[in-house]
């Protein structure tokens, strides 16, 4: 098996793994923003339905 | 919401492993250029950055007309979910473009038609998310930022097309054609496929996410209205 040889660069290693590491930055960025978003409007939705159906439950006990 | 939520992790899962596999197989098992030396190495993300860049703008135009045409709500969120995908996608796009400029071209920027596109496709993209944020009702905002969507189509179409169009600038041609003289090797070819078709799915996914966020958010803002109203 041949052993793992980081690829030569040459004198173009700045651009290219600026490149690299802006793009996963901001794909990173992207994604995560992406899933805390939905995340938090789910668990918001979920405690106002909760909360929505508590208080039909109770005013229906009322009666 | 049932359909999405089963497609969506298979998507994902998908997509991580297309990305991840074509990124490391151009960056770690694909030789130098003979004559751009290691910089080709960015064709593998500055390519599928660009054509999702201006093919979300395409998505959004076609989900912007199903709600002009229908007032089909979903389709409107739908867009208004894929605006912040793609104008990462551009911003990647012109980010590594310049980045790849430089030590080609001599420049960080030239102002080329393509280029010159991509970015004011940019600003677009700032102005239909800053636009949806401004107005308060959806159904107005949905209708301003589909005639937006309409107008900002002409710089996607420049943006991807230019090259075709007028025949000068820094830019070249297709990486990807019929034409053997014109398309890259193969050994170049078949991981920057890999990407894009990964970069794709990854767009396909965030889609899918954002939009259902944008529907249950929906879905709030009008239960909260509701119990204002009671």
């Amino acid at each position: 098996m041949k052993p793992f040889i980081f690829p030569d660069l040459g004198p173009y290693a700045v651009e290219v793994l600026s490149a690299y590491a802006g793009t996963v930055a901001l794909l990173l960025f992207l994604v995560v923003g992406s899933v805390l978003q939905g995340r938090k409007t789910r668990l918001r939705l979920e405690e106002f339905e909760e909360r929505r159906i508590a208080k039909r439950q109770k005013s229906t006990d009322n009666l | 919401m049932s359909l999405s939520g089963a497609v969506l992790p298979w998507v994902t899962a998908l997509a991580v492993a297309m990305v991840v596999g074509g990124l490391i197989w151009g960056f770690f098992f694909t030789p130098n250029d003979f004559r751009q030396g290691a910089t080709v190495k960015i064709i593998y993300i500055h390519v599928p950055a660009a054509i999702m860049g201006s093919g979300t703008w395409f998505m959004m135009l076609a989900a912007s007309l199903v709600w002009v045409i229908r007032r089909h709500h979903v389709s409107a969120l739908a867009a208004k979910a894929a605006a912040p995908v793609g104008m990462v996608f551009t911003l990647i796009g012109l980010f590594t473009g310049a980045v790849w400029g430089q030590p080609m071209w001599g420049t960080w920027w030239e102002w080329d038609p393509r280029l010159t596109a991509f970015l004011i496709l940019f600003l677009f993209y700032l102005g239909y998310m800053a636009l949806w944020a401004a107005v308060e009702n959806p159904d107005t905002a949905a209708d301003l930022t589909a005639v937006l969507c309409l107008v900002g189509t002409v710089f996607a179409v420049i943006a991807r097309y230019a090259i075709l169009f007028w025949n000068q600038g820094l830019h070249q041609g297709a990486s990807l054609s019929m034409d053997t003289e014109e398309n890259v090797a193969d050994v170049f070819a078949y991981p920057l496929w890999t990407c894009i078709i990964g970069f794709g799915l990854l767009f396909i996914c965030l889609v899918l996410l954002r939009t259902r966020t944008e529907i249950r958010a929906r879905r709030l803002s009008a239960l909260i209205a509701q119990e204002r109203m009671a």
